[in-house]
């Protein structure tokens, strides 16, 4: 089965003439981990809306998890996105004014599916919480309070909780030093591959694309020359 | 504090009341009624301008302000349909008593009537209304003073508050 | 959904500081609003039940509302008095129950003096016909003697047995009657009606102690004292006020016109309910304005919130993009936004409830002693009901908008805020 396949996608800005992506055929099979390089404003971001659900292509299919995304209401979508992806991006992940710990907790309240997948939901996350390498005096102070690594951390933490099936990552090392963009990618790629997630890991920097068994540049699979507005 | 502010405005508006509010004068195109619920009957004193019911104020000088007078003294006769008590006191109308203007040489002219109803569920009277304005285009208000076993009151009723309730 | 509104709270947790100042003032501006209706429908409540006894005040001709208000609330004063003998006519009319009359003009210590007859204690009623009653002692039998309204004693710590000096005219320092002293020999009960405040004398004693007086002022080189006062004639020729009550309250038109037409001197006859409604309906300007301004000022708190729900909404834009990631709806956010603002209003209001019951704790008894009206403590009257509805009903349509601007800007920013 594939977490993620992409047939014959064409998207275009409102009021835009030009394409921003036309993407014929792009895959990821289920658990597979997959580097896309993409330079900011190459229609990085659009892709992720659209494999989020928050946006809709003019024509083509995506479907994760067998399911075609396109065909289902906005609701539906919105649904589909809490239970089945867990998201992580460049900075600022984390709702300042909760705790580490109840930040982590969140898909649990949004998502009643990765809530039973995660068991005892509490323990779901102060595990994943001790592998991400967070001291647990840290787990009940405001996110806001956090360093950006260990800001990040509580972010992996959060979308890997009830362990959905897909884990798109957007540019999530890009603030950290890099020792710790080193250490971040082991810890992601390590609880991805526990979880058996499949990851979507989207940067510009091409010198992580060592750590994937599979790299691809988004110009490569993206017909459309057109940039971002 | 807001209630003192309000208390202040009040009594500074007691200050400035205007003395000649009481003294109420003729003044054309205003009547005043006179209305007193007792446990049975309601008695109903009405005094109209004669300019309002008729649009002028001295004898009439041919046929037909004559017949304009007369049909004034008509409307008023017919007091069920002037005054419209609340029905389910089951109101009916006792006696009617007119008394059109002797036309004495005065400046003013004024018609009195005098009606009474007895109603058989007094209980149930909360309201009276009026259908003086539609007969009288040139009546635009009457002052009401009110009087009944639970008190007085004033009202002023117009063309579009023509129903008198308490 | 229940999971935003949790968050919708712990959010606004977060922010309470912003969040408390806007807060303060719908609390203010609602404790304002209801604060100016309820002393506008306390007050006629008050007022009416003051005059509810009384079917007709007779006095000099002068303005209906005036003599009411001289007569029953012993504000401002009367232009003329009347003759007794008027009075003794107008008392045996047929229609009358009961005729009481009334001399007004002193004081003391800035409550008013009332000379009246034993028999006002049987007769005035007040607030459905509810009659006086003594708290302590009984009603005058002499002259030198008084008795006190529930406020006079309780305001001037006064028991039956103290004595007392009336002073003329209604200021604190004015000439004085510091030769007759009187004797306090009763106190009312509260009445919450300006009978709390009247120092009551009788007919005879207000004669006895102007007896060396003329004009106003003392004569200069007579003095009479307390003792000899008895020797002289000491039926009043002229009184301020007449009230009176009717055995039919119906044939009050009838009387009314009687002593209209009286031909003995000009008098009138006001019915106090009407001349309260005729006051009412010239303050319905004044009271109207009040009320639409203090409705303006909770207009103004509530723009507030909106102000300040806006620009928080820019801070929060990320905020808003992490739920949208999380799974979060655009509805969901539209509630969140608009949840927030109405839990703003509702604290608001309940806490401007709160004041407003505090402010009645510490302010009632004032407006009791100065204006004669007294706040209940009660829930609310309907008129209340409708102003609550329509604060919550603006508070909502307030909340409405940054809910809405909250829907469309997850909508344009997907998972990625723009800025």
């Amino acid at each position: 089965m594939t977490a993620l396949s992409i047939v014959d996608l064409v998207y275009r800005w409102p009021r835009q003439q030009a394409a921003c992506l036309d993407i014929p055929r792009f895959e990821i099979a289920a658990g597979e981990h997959v580097f896309l390089h993409g330079p900011s404003g190459g229609g990085k971001s659009t892709l992720l809306g659209l494999l989020g659900g928050v946006a809709v292509p003019e024509r083509g299919s995506i479907a994760l998890l067998g399911g075609d995304i396109t065909r289902l209401a906005g609701h539906a979508r919105d649904r589909f996105r809490a239970d089945h992806i867990g998201f992580i991006f460049q900075q600022f992940n984390l709702l300042p004014w909760l705790s580490a710990l109840d930040n982590v907790l969140l898909p649990c309240t949004f998502s009643t599916r990765r809530r039973q997948r995660a068991g005892d939901a509490h323990a779901a996350a102060t595990r994943l919480l001790t592998h991400l390498d967070l001291a647990p005096a840290s787990w009940h102070k405001p996110a806001a309070e956090l360093s950006v690594g260990q800001q990040q951390r509580v972010a992996a933490a959060r979308a890997l909780i009830g362990r959905p099936e897909i884990l798109i990552a957007d540019e999530p090392t890009s603030a950290l030093d890099a020792p710790r963009q080193q250490i971040f990618i082991d810890l992601l790629l390590a609880e991805a591959t526990a979880a058996g997630a499949a990851l979507l890991f989207v940067s510009h920097d091409e010198r992580l694309a060592a750590h994937f068994s599979r790299k691809i540049a988004l110009a490569d699979i993206n017909r459309a020359a057109a940039v971002e507005p | 504090m807001p209630s003192l502010f309000f208390s202040a405005a009040l009594i500074a508006a007691l200050a400035l009341l205007p003395v000649a509010h009481a003294a109420k004068g003729h003044a054309h195109g205003e009547g005043r009624l006179d209305v007193a619920i007792g446990k049975e009957q309601i008695v109903l004193s009405l005094e109209l301008p004669l300019d309002a019911a008729i649009g002028f104020e001295r004898a009439p000088k041919n046929d037909k302000e004559k017949a304009l007078l007369a049909a004034a003294a008509a409307t008023l006769n017919d007091a069920a349909a002037l005054f419209l008590p609340t029905p389910a006191a089951s109101c009916t109308l006792h006696s009617v008593q007119i008394d059109m203007p002797q036309f004495d040489g005065g400046a003013h002219a004024d018609i009195a009537a005098n009606y009474t109803f007895r109603c058989a569920n007094p209980a149930a009277l909360k309201s009276i209304e009026t259908t003086l304005f539609r007969s009288f285009k040139r009546l635009y208000r009457i002052e009401v003073q009110r009087v009944s076993p639970a008190g007085q009151g004033a009202a002023r009723l117009s063309p579009k508050q023509s129903v008198l309730s308490w | 959904m229940r999971a935003v509104l949790i968050l919708a709270v712990k959010s606004a947790w977060a922010r309470r500081l912003t969040l408390s100042v806007t807060l303060c003032a719908i609390a203010l501006a609602s404790a304002l609003l209801f604060a100016v209706e309820r002393v506008r429908h306390d007050a006629r409540q008050s007022f009416t039940q003051a005059v509810s006894g009384v079917d007709l005040v007779v006095g000099a001709r002068s303005g209906g509302v005036q003599l009411m208000l001289h007569a029953v609330f012993h504000s401002g004063s009367a232009t003329h008095n009347i003759r007794w003998e008027s009075f003794e006519a107008i008392a045996t009319h047929p229609a009358v129950d009961w005729a009481v009359p009334l001399v007004l003009g002193d004081s003391h210590r800035g409550f008013p003096v009332l000379g009246t007859p034993p028999d006002y204690f049987r007769h005035f009623q007040y607030s459905d016909q509810r009659p006086l009653a003594f708290a302590a002692g009984q009603a005058f039998a002499d002259i030198f003697e008084t008795v006190l309204g529930s406020a006079v004693a309780a305001e001037l710590k006064l028991d039956v047995g103290d004595r007392i000096a009336l002073t003329h005219g209604m200021a604190e320092a004015g000439p004085g009657h510091d030769d007759k002293p009187f004797t306090v020999v009763g106190v009312l009960a509260p009445t919450g009606t300006p009978v709390d405040r009247g120092v009551h004398v009788s007919l005879e004693s207000i004669s006895a102690i102007h007896l060396d007086w003329a004009g106003g002022a003392p004569l200069p080189g007579l003095a009479i004292p307390a003792e000899f006062v008895r020797k002289f004639d000491l039926q009043p020729k002229e009184i301020t006020a007449l009230l009176i009550g009717l055995k039919n309250r119906a044939d009050v038109f009838r009387l009314q016109r009687h002593i209209n037409s009286y031909r003995g001197e000009p008098l009138m006859a006001v019915m106090p309910g009407v001349a309260l409604d005729e006051l009412w309906q010239t303050l319905g300007m004044v009271e109207q304005t009040l009320l639409a301004m203090s409705a303006l000022v909770v207009v103004i708190g509530l723009a507030g919130l909106l102000a300040t729900m806006l620009a928080g909404l820019n801070e929060r834009r990320r905020e808003l993009a992490i739920l949208r990631a999380l799974g979060a709806s655009p509805r969901d956010l539209f509630l969140m936004l608009t949840a927030e603002g109405l839990l703003i209003t509702t604290l608001g209001v309940a806490f401007g409830l709160g004041l407003l019951a505090v402010g009645t704790f510490f302010f009632a008894p004032l407006l009791q002693a100065h204006f004669g009206i007294i706040l209940q403590w009660r829930l609310f009257a309907p008129n209340e009901w409708l102003l609550l509805a329509a604060i919550l009903a603006t508070g909502l349509v307030a909340s409405l908008i940054p809910g809405a601007r909250a829907w469309r800007m997850s909508l344009a920013d997907g998972l990625t805020p723009r800025n």
